[in-house]
C-alpha cells in the first residue's frame, strides 16, 4: 500500500530541488484539446496527459505509430481498465498518478522545461528507468504498476495481435 | 437483465422475497470446496443456499479475450496482489471458483505432504489409505486421465530437456471430457469439456434442489455464545462493487460451511469477530510463490494453443527432503499477449523487440513448495479499514535460495532442448545465449521483490487444520473447534501447501467432510 509516508519519502527521493508540499498542477490551457474534450469515466484531463506522456515512453518503437487517434484510443481503455479495478488499487493509483504528477512537474518548476507538453520521451524513459532500478520500494511498485496497466490495456486488444503474430483466440461468443 | 442459467439460481440484486426463509446449510462460496460440498448436502436431501461473490458464467458467455475474462471471472482483475506487491494472486471469482479458469492439472496429494500433516498437525486420520478411495471416485467422476494427446510445443520442451539431461518429467493428469486442445483454459472452456464445478457438481446440486445467488458477498456472520445465527451478505454490481443503498440480508441456517477461498474465508471470520483464543485465523496462508524463465525457440512455439499444462517434472520437489532446502515443482503455463506483456522485461524498444518473438517463447514456471521449512511460515490474510481482505505475505530466505535455484533449473532445461536464447522473468532480465552467460547474468540480477516476477494461483491456509484447538481452527473434518455450527471446508484448510496443483486435494477432502457432515446436521 502507498501510504501517505511513504509517498512522502518517495517524493522526497526523487529530487530536493523544489520545497516538499509544493506540488505542480498542470494548467489547463497546457493540456491538448483532444484530452480536454473527452468524456473520461475515472481519469481527469491532467491525469489522461500524465498517462499519455507515459505511453509514449511504453510503448515507443519504429513499429508502432502513435497520433492522437490511437493515443486517445489507448487512453479510453486504459480509463475503462481502471473503473474495473477494486477500490483499494483505484486509491493507490491516484496516488501513483501524483507522484508522477510531482515528478513531471517538478521538470517545469525547475526551469528545465517551459511546459508539461515540452517534456521530451527521454524524460519520461529516465524516470521510468530510475523508478524501476531504485531501492526505494515504493518506486519500483509505481513502475511495475504503471507498466502492467499500460502493457495490459496496449495487448488485452486487437490492434497489436496482428503485428506481433497473434492470431487472437478462437471465435466463440463474440 | 439475463436470464439467470438455472431455474434455481438468483442474482442478489433482485431476489424474489421467499428466498429468505431458513435452510438447513448455507455454503458461502462454490468453488472446489463449496460446490463438492453443496451437492452432497443437496442429493442427501437438505435445503441448501450457495452463495457466490462473483457472477454466475458459462459457456455461452466465455469470449475467451484476456481483457474480457480477468475482470469478469478474478479477483480484483487477475491482478490480486499481496501487501508488498510482491506477488500477482491468479484466483478465480465466478460460480464455480477458480476451477472454472484453471488449467486443469488434477494431482492427488503427495503422500511426503500427508506424513508431514499426520506427524507436525497430528492429523493421523488423513493417510493415503483413507483419502484413496475418494480420489478414485472424484478421478471417475471428473474423467481424470494422463492427457493422452501429445503435448504443445510449450509442454514438450519441459519433456525434451527433461530427457536430455536426464530428469524425469512426467505426463499431466486432466479433468476433461471431449477437450478440443484449444489452451484458453483460463478463459473458461466454452465447450464444457473442462469438468470444473461449474458443469459438474453445480448443476447437479441445483437439479437437487440447492439455491444459488450469485453477486452476493458474505460479510459477516452473526453469533451468539458458540452458535453462528445468520450469515449478512451484501449484494454485488457488475463491478464486484457492493451495491450502495441496498440493505444487507440476512440467511438463516442449521449449518454454515466457509468456502470462500484462502483469503475469502479467514476474512469473513476476521469480519465477523469470530473467537479465536490462540490466534490462528489467517495465519501462517501459503502461496505456492510460482517464478518463471522464458526461452527463445528456433521453431514457434505458439504457447496460447493446445492444452496449457500437461507436461510436468518432480525432479526437484522433494530435492532436500520435506523440511529442508524449498523443493519446487515445474510445469508450463499457457503464453497468451495480455499477460505475457506485462510479464516482459523493460518498456519502449526493449520490450516490443521481446514481444515480436511472440510465437517463439516457451515459459517453464516452478512452484515452491511453501510451508515446510521451518523457516518458511507463509503470510497473513488481514483487513484494511474497510474490511478488505488484504494478504501480507513476506517471502522468506528459503524461498529466495530456493528462487535462484529453480530459475537456473529451468534455463537448463530449455538450453537442453534447443532453447537460442533464454531470461529469468524479471523486471531487468536480458537474454542469454548459452547456461554458461546465463548463470553469470542470474548471478548479477537483484532477487528481490517486484524485480523478480512472482505469481500465486493456488492460495492455502489461514484456518488450518489440525488435532488440538491450540494449533488450529478446524479439525480433520473441517468442523471450527471454537464454534458448534461452522465448517471451514476449503483451501484455507490446509495447514501447508502441497505441492502440487490443489484442486484434487480440495475435492477429497471436502467430498469427506461434508458426507460426514449430512450425518450431524
Amino acid at each position: 500500500m502507498l501510504s501517505r509516508r511513504n509517498l512522502l519519502k518517495a517524493l522526497i527521493a526523487t529530487g530536493s530541488a523544489v520545497a516538499i508540499g509544493v506540488v505542480f498542477e498542470l494548467r489547463e490551457a497546457n493540456t491538448p484539446e483532444y484530452i480536454q474534450n473527452q468524456d473520461w469515466q475515472w481519469l481527469n484531463a491532467e491525469q489522461a496527459m500524465i498517462v499519455s506522456l507515459l505511453m509514449l515512453s511504453i510503448y515507443k518503437h519504429p513499429d508502432i505509430e502513435l497520433d492522437e487517434a490511437a493515443l486517445v484510443k489507448l487512453l479510453i481503455n486504459v480509463d475503462k481498465t481502471i473503473t474495473l479495478l477494486p477500490d483499494p488499487q483505484q486509491q493507490e493509483l491516484k496516488q501513483l498518478l501524483d507522484i508522477l504528477s510531482f515528478s513531471l512537474g517538478r521538470l517545469v518548476i525547475t526551469g528545465n522545461l517551459s511546459n508539461i507538453q515540452n517534456i521530451s520521451v527521454s524524460d519520461t524513459d529516465e524516470i521510468l528507468l530510475k523508478w524501476r532500478s531504485s531501492s526505494i520500494v515504493t518506486l519500483n511498485t509505481a513502475y511495475v504498476g504503471i507498466k502492467e496497466l499500460l502493457m495490459a490495456s496496449f495487448y488485452g486488444v486487437e490492434d497489436q495481435w496482428q503485428a506481433i503474430g497473434y492470431p487472437g483466440p478462437p471465435r466463440f461468443n463474440q | 437483465m439475463t436470464k439467470e442459467p438455472h431455474s434455481n439460481a438468483y442474482n442478489a440484486a433482485k431476489l424474489p422475497v421467499e428466498l429468505t426463509k431458513d435452510y438447513d446449510v448455507i455454503v458461502i462460496g462454490s468453488g472446489a470446496g463449496g460446490a463438492s460440498s453443496a451437492e452432497i448436502f443437496a442429493t442427501s436431501g437438505l435445503r441448501v443456499l450457495i452463495l457466490e461473490e462473483g457472477p454466475y458464467r458459462t459457456h455461452k458467455d466465455f469470449t475467451l479475450h484476456e481483457a474480457d475474462a480477468y475482470p469478469d471471472l478474478y479477483q480484483e482483475v487477475a491482478a490480486r496482489k499481496t501487501v508488498s506487491k510482491g506477488v500477482t494472486i491468479l484466483q478465480g471469482r465466478t460460480v464455480g471458483g477458480s476451477t472454472t479458469v484453471n488449467w486443469t492439472s488434477s494431482f492427488r496429494t503427495p503422500n511426503q505432504v500427508l506424513e508431514h500433516w499426520q506427524r507436525e498437525f497430528g492429523l493421523k486420520q488423513l493417510t493415503t489409505t483413507e483419502l484413496n478411495p475418494w480420489f478414485n471416485q472424484i478421478e471417475q467422476d471428473l474423467s481424470v486421465a494422463p492427457w493422452a494427446i501429445p503435448p504443445n510445443a510449450n509442454n514438450s520442451v519441459l519433456q525434451t530437456g527433461c530427457d536430455a539431461l536426464g530428469y524425469s518429467s512426467k505426463i499431466i493428469p486432466r479433468n476433461v471430457k471431449g477437450c478440443a486442445n484449444l489452451g484458453y483454459c483460463g478463459m473458461g472452456c466454452p465447450i464444457n469439456a473442462k469438468q470444473s464445478m461449474l458443469v459438474t457438481a453445480i448443476p447437479n446440486a441445483l437439479d437437487a434442489g440447492a439455491k444459488i445467488i450469485s453477486r452476493a458477498r458474505a460479510h459477516r456472520l452473526l453469533f451468539k455464545g458458540s452458535k453462528i445465527q445468520a450469515v449478512e451478505v451484501q449484494a454485488l454490481d457488475d463491478t464486484g462493487r457492493a451495491i450502495s443503498n441496498y440493505q444487507p440480508i440476512k440467511f438463516k441456517a442449521k449449518h454454515f460451511v466457509l468456502s470462500a477461498g484462502a483469503i475469502g474465508s479467514p476474512s469473513i471470520l476476521l469480519r465477523s469477530k469470530i473467537p479465536d483464543p490462540n490466534n490462528l485465523i489467517g495465519k501462517r496462508t501459503f502461496l505456492h510463490p510460482t517464478i518463471g524463465s522464458a526461452a527463445l525457440m528456433p521453431q514457434i512455439v505458439d504457447g496460447f494453443q493446445g492444452a496449457p499444462q500437461s507436461v510436468y517434472s518432480d525432479e526437484f520437489l522433494w530435492r532436500d527432503g520435506v523440511q529442508g532446502e524449498v523443493g519446487y515443482k515445474l510445469e508450463i503455463p499457457p503464453i497468451h499477449p495480455l499477460l505475457s506483456s506485462t510479464l516482459m522485461p523493460g518498456f519502449g524498444p526493449e520490450h516490443r523487440d521481446l514481444m515480436n518473438q511472440f510465437r517463439h517463447f516457451q515459459v517453464i514456471i516452478a512452484l515452491l513448495r511453501d510451508g515446510f521449512n521451518p523457516e518458511d511460515n507463509g503470510g497473513e490474510v488481514q483487513l484494511n479499514s474497510d474490511g478488505y481482505p488484504m494478504l501480507d505475505y513476506q517471502l522468506s530466505k528459503p524461498f529466495w535460495r530456493a528462487a535462484r535455484h529453480s530459475m537456473a533449473a529451468m534455463a537448463e532445461i530449455q538450453f537442453a532442448a534447443g532453447a537460442k536464447q533464454v531470461m529469468p522473468v524479471h523486471q531487468q532480465g536480458s537474454l542469454a545465449y548459452n547456461f554458461k552467460s546465463y548463470q553469470q547474468k542470474l548471478l548479477k540480477l537483484p532477487f528481490e521483490a517486484l524485480q523478480l516476477n512472482i505469481f500465486s494461483a493456488h492460495v492455502m491456509g489461514g484456518c488450518a487444520m489440525g488435532s488440538e484447538p491450540d494449533n488450529a481452527v478446524v479439525d480433520d473434518l473441517g468442523n471450527a473447534y471454537q464454534m458448534e455450527n461452522l465448517s471451514v471446508i476449503d483451501g484455507s484448510m490446509l495447514p501447508t501447501s502441497l505441492g502440487v496443483n490443489p484442486q484434487l486435494t480440495l475435492y477429497a477432502l471436502a467430498r469427506r467432510c461434508a458426507t460426514n457432515l449430512v450425518k450431524v446436521i
